[in-house]
């Protein structure tokens, strides 16, 4: 039994005791609870104070709010608990049903859940899985903060190695508690953990592995809620000729199975379009791409692709192009969606091009409140904890739906992550799979950096 | 356009580079027979030390001193910390096992490496951090050298600093009694002790010139390449290693002949075979200078002693 | 008056006993050659005096001093210095730098002086050199002028035997410890050695002169010792040692040729 609530049980008990404080705004008694309007200056956390003497009890209020906006029409759901307008419509339960409620938040507290990340933890990428892993953190925090579960993530770092990751996965395997596992981060390593998880039954929900024969055919655990290369390709092709208006282009990819898998795609559609294409391929270590430059500088092509994923060597390519002054359009994939390299190339960075998977969550509404609880603990962050936290909420989602229809198993989880059907998400899409669980709909986004921001353009 | 001489600066920036890191390789491997593979990850702390400076004397006001002494204050910086930070591996990791079997402080020396690599992880960020394109050198300077072919400024102090240094490097060894000491201990340790060397200080001004050494390079590829990361020694140390090998290790002149060998492999490879190639390529050349010389370009093959 | 004073040393190596109880001292000014066939310890009795190898029991006074833990550079700061049986020379430095580096031990400029090429340090440079010139004067043409710069390895074999003569010189020591100095020398560079040896002793220095040939130091020992088996078994004048029953028996025991060289 945590501190929190203990503290507000002995409040709680003062207060039936006690007289208690009618509220001076005319409310409506119903059964168990009462409404009350939302007031300028309103907070939960004011309104848990008033009620029941206690700042933290004011998950209790939200949790019976979204309730009853359940059953009852003329309550909205509260999605973040910072944000409630003036003139909504509140359910504040009374000090017995709070009493209630404060019981069912313990006992679910006192169930062992967890849930697995695994991510580049170390290593080149580890930024990116650190940022996952973080996203994913916060995400399962506000989680446990409504629900009053208490949801603990374990972490396997797969250093973006497929042997790696499936020692990871059996770990998580092994463990009883794991109910499903958000991850990984490389395609590569996606694939080789996918058949682990099948043949164990559990869910595995990764927020960056976008090749596309992860869900064509994909399996019954697998799933993917960010759309896939294939969509990818075309939209970066399209982009390119239609929109910047170019028929040449050179493709660079840095040899992992993300990089040239996309680039095989971009290739293809370019060329079925009638452009010109040359390509080379880079590793993830290398620091110097004057001499590639020099190539491409030789050809001159229109447009520069380089879908790679190690934000340093994106921005070393954009000054080393403008070192030796070429004159095209420097485009790139989601591996670009991240400040860094932007700032390490300053100027070189102007106008270059990028396609993202997902949206940036610094201009998603719906993920105010996880980024700002993100910021306070992890500070900065860039585009790769957004599809994390979305994961994450899918199979906590799942995992509560379960637990209320008293089967809280992995099969069950499966079955209810399947049938996740969400009009609205933390990054603003709706969620729910198709066929091989991927995500429907699903869309790439078109960014260019201009004045050192990403200024979404498509 | 002509392709050549573009190739051959990116050459030699890339082979400066690697003939810093394979310098430091050398001498260590000279004296101790020890492959001091922690010491990528001593270039670098060495960039990480020159970003801490330029953070502190470049604040986005503007920069706090003239830019040649931002940079010579980086390069100091960079080298007294990336000394003491080799001395205390020396002390810490590699003395205590000096009689051990060769692989124990091989084992030790990958064990600093990882903690280096965390540390900076953990302590500064997973995240690439940049020198900034421009910040020091205005991305337009450089000298013309007729035509579109124009060699940046941040180049010329790249090739300038390690020409420098090498310099003064083979003036030390050469001509000093350290110097003497050192080539006294690497050909026969016991030999020199009873010539009255004291071996530990040697080995400690090995590690002091190797590692000042390797914390220039590192801050030299900021200015050049701009970004930095903790995960950036690993491949440069494997290039320096390559580069020390193939010149001859333990031999200094070697070291910097084997670096420049490697960084215009790489270049030539770029652009005349494929970028994709340019690793292989420059293992190759490994493996064919050790063909026809077992002992590198200009490495002896010393008998043992007995 | 005894510069080097023994007492009770012993080593052993494995499950072998190479130096036994040994004791022996040795007086400023003498030569004092230490006999014995190849294996019976006299190698290892310079290692223990020297500080490569440290002795499992005894003691080593050097003027007075005991000297026992101290490491070999401390040593030689102190005043010993010594040649190798086994040639050790720094082959790939010139003749003059293999001297030069051993002037090391009275040189007091740093890191400092180098880098800012202090004139007390071009001065302390300018005296190793001198200092270098003068040892390898001692013998005479062979070593000198336009050699000076020719790397070691360049020498025949008598030579290099000499240039580490010279190399311990440079160190200026009071004790020379020589390990078989006249190894594999002909019988005429065997006859030089020796002399120069007598002369070394003229110029004030102390010499500790191992050989397993005793024809060798016939000429010049003022006392000889004999080790079998890492133990003494005869001290006195070089004609009292060589006609010991016990060092007779010690080298025919071990069917070696002890009258005529190998
Ligand atoms: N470092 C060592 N380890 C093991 N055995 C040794 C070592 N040094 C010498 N020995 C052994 O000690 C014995 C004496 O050797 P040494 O002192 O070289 O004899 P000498 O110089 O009289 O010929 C020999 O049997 C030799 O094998
Ligand atoms: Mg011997």
């Amino acid at each position: 039994m945590n501190k929190i609530s203990k503290s507000l049980l002995v409040l709680l008990l003062l207060f039936t005791l006690g007289a208690g404080v009618a509220s001076a705004a005319a409310p409506v008694f119903q059964d168990g609870g009462q409404e009350y309007i939302v007031q300028a200056d309103d907070w939960l956390s004011k309104l848990a104070d008033k009620n029941y003497g206690d700042v933290l009890a004011w998950p209790i209020i939200w949790e019976a709010t979204n309730a009853k906006a359940a059953e009852d029409d003329s309550f909205a759901v509260i999605e973040n608990p910072n944000l409630i307008e003036v003139g909504q419509k509140l359910w504040i339960p009374d000090t017995g049903a709070a009493e209630a409620m404060m019981g069912d938040r313990e006992s679910k507290a006192g169930i062992n859940i967890k849930i697995g990340f695994m991510g580049p933890l170390t290593g080149g990428a580890a930024f990116l899985g650190q940022e996952q892993l973080n996203f994913a953190k916060t995400a399962v925090q506000l989680f446990n903060e409504r629900t009053g579960f208490n949801v603990q993530v374990t972490e396997g770092d797969t250093e973006i190695n497929p042997d790696t990751g499936k020692i990871v996965a059996e770990r998580f395997i092994a463990d009883d508690s794991v109910y499903a596992v958000v991850g990984p981060a490389g395609s590569q390593v996606c694939e080789a953990t996918q058949p682990v998880f099948e043949a164990a039954g559990m869910v595995q929900i990764t927020p960056s592995c976008t090749r596309i024969s992860l869900t064509d055919p994909g399996t019954a655990t697998f799933f993917r809620p960010v759309p896939h290369d294939g969509l990818q390709g075309p939209t970066d092709a399209n982009y390119m000729m239609n929109v910047l208006g170019v028929t040449s282009a050179y493709l660079v990819d840095d040899q992992s199975s993300y990089s040239t898998g996309l680039t095989d795609e971009v290739e293809a559609a370019l060329t079925a379009a009638g452009a010109t294409v040359e390509r080379a391929s880079v590793t993830q270590q290398d620091t110097d791409f004057s001499s590639l430059v020099t190539t491409i500088v030789a050809s001159n092509p229109g447009v520069v692709f380089f879908p790679g994923q190690i934000s340093s060597q994106l921005g070393t390519l954009a000054a080393q192009l403008q070192e030796q002054s070429y004159g095209g359009t420097y485009f790139l994939a989601d591996g670009g969606f991240d400040i860094s390299w932007v700032d390490t190339a300053g100027e070189a960075a102007e106008g270059t091009y990028l396609s993202f998977f997902a949206p940036d969550p610094h201009f998603v509404l719906q993920a105010r409140d996880l980024t700002t609880r993100y910021e306070a603990q992890y500070g900065d962050y860039g585009a790769f904890g957004g599809p994390s936290a979305l994961s994450t909420n899918v199979v906590l989602g799942a995992i509560e739906r379960c637990f209320n229809a008293d089967n809280l198993t992995r099969a069950c989880v499966v079955e209810e992550t399947a049938a996740t059907n969400l009009a609205d998400s933390v990054l603003g899409i709706p969620v729910s799979f198709g066929a091989g669980n991927q995500i429907n709909g699903g869309e790439f986004f078109i960014f260019q950096v201009q004045d050192g921001n990403f200024v979404l353009v498509q | 356009m002509d392709q050549l001489p573009q190739t051959i600066i990116n050459g030699l920036t890339l082979g400066s580079v690697y003939a810093l890191i394979a310098l430091g390789y050398s001498m260590v491997y000279g004296i101790l027979k020890l492959l001091n593979f922690a010491h990528g990850d001593v270039y670098m702390i060495g960039a990480y030390i020159g970003y801490a400076v330029l953070v502190v004397l470049v604040p986005s006001t503007g920069p706090l001193l003239p830019i040649p002494i931002i940079i010579l204050v980086m390069f100091l910086f960079a080298m007294v910390g990336c000394s003491i930070l080799g001395v205390a591996i020396e002390r810490f990791a590699y003395r205590p096992l000096r009689n051990a079997p060769r692989i124990a402080p091989l084992i030790s020396a990958l064990w600093v490496s990882f903690v280096l690599q965390n540390l900076i992880q953990l302590t500064i960020s997973p995240r690439p951090l940049s020198y900034g394109s421009g910040t020091l050198i205005p991305v337009n300077s450089g000298i013309n050298l007729g035509g579109d072919l124009r060699i940046h400024t941040a180049r010329v102090l790249v090739i300038g600093t390690t020409i420098v240094m090498m310099i003064a490097l083979t003036y030390f060894i050469r001509s000093t009694k350290w110097g003497r000491a050192m080539r006294a201990v690497a050909m026969d340790i016991d030999a020199a002790a009873m010539m009255g060397v004291d071996v530990n200080r040697v080995i400690v001004v090995t590690f002091i010139v190797g590692s000042a050494l390797a914390g220039v390079a590192g801050v030299l590829v900021g200015i050049v390449f701009f970004s930095i990361q903790h995960t950036m020694g690993f491949l440069a140390g494997l290039k320096g290693f390559t580069a020390s090998v193939v010149g001859g290790i333990g031999s200094i002149p070697g070291a910097v002949a084997g670096g420049l060998l490697i960084g215009m492999a790489e270049a030539f490879a770029s652009v005349y075979i494929s970028v994709t190639f340019k690793d292989a390529v420059a293992f190759l050349v490994l493996v064919i200078v050790l063909l026809i010389r077992p002992g590198g370009l200009l490495g002896r093959l010393l008998v043992q002693k007995v | 008056m005894a510069i080097l004073n023994v007492d009770r040393l012993s080593k052993h190596f494995g499950g072998l006993l190479v130096v036994n109880d040994l004791s022996f001292e040795l007086n400023e000014g003498e030569i004092l050659s230490i006999i014995g066939p190849n294996g019976a310890g006299k190698t290892t009795v310079l290692n223990l005096l020297t500080g490569i190898n440290p002795p499992d029991s005894g003691d080593i006074h050097f003027q007075g001093q005991s000297i026992v833990g101290l490491q070999p550079h401390q040593i030689t700061k102190l005043g010993m210095a010594r040649t190798f049986q086994t040639l050790r020379l720094f082959l790939n430095m010139s003749i003059i730098e293999n001297v030069m580096s051993a002037a090391y031990p009275h040189t007091k400029k740093g890191l400092f002086d180098i880098i800012f090429r202090t004139s007390g340090w071009r001065k302390e440079e300018a005296q190793i050199r001198a200092l270098a010139q003068e040892s390898l004067s001692f013998f005479g043409e062979r070593l000198v002028g336009y050699r000076f710069d020719q790397p070691a390895y360049s020498l025949s074999y008598a030579n290099r035997r000499r240039l580490e003569i010279a190399r311990a010189m440079a160190t200026k020591p009071k004790l020379l410890l020589l390990d078989e100095p006249a190894a594999g020398m002909n019988p005429k560079e065997t006859l030089e050695i020796t002399e120069l040896i007598g002369q070394l002793r003229d110029k004030g220095y102390t010499i500790l002169f191992i050989e397993h040939d005793m024809n060798v130091v016939s000429g010049i020992s003022d006392r000889v010792i004999a080790l079998d088996y890492g133990q003494k078994i005869a001290e006195g004048s070089y004609q009292e040692v060589v006609e010991n029953e016990r060092v007779i028996e010690a080298y025919l025991g071990r069917k070696q040729s002890v009258w005529t060289k190998a």
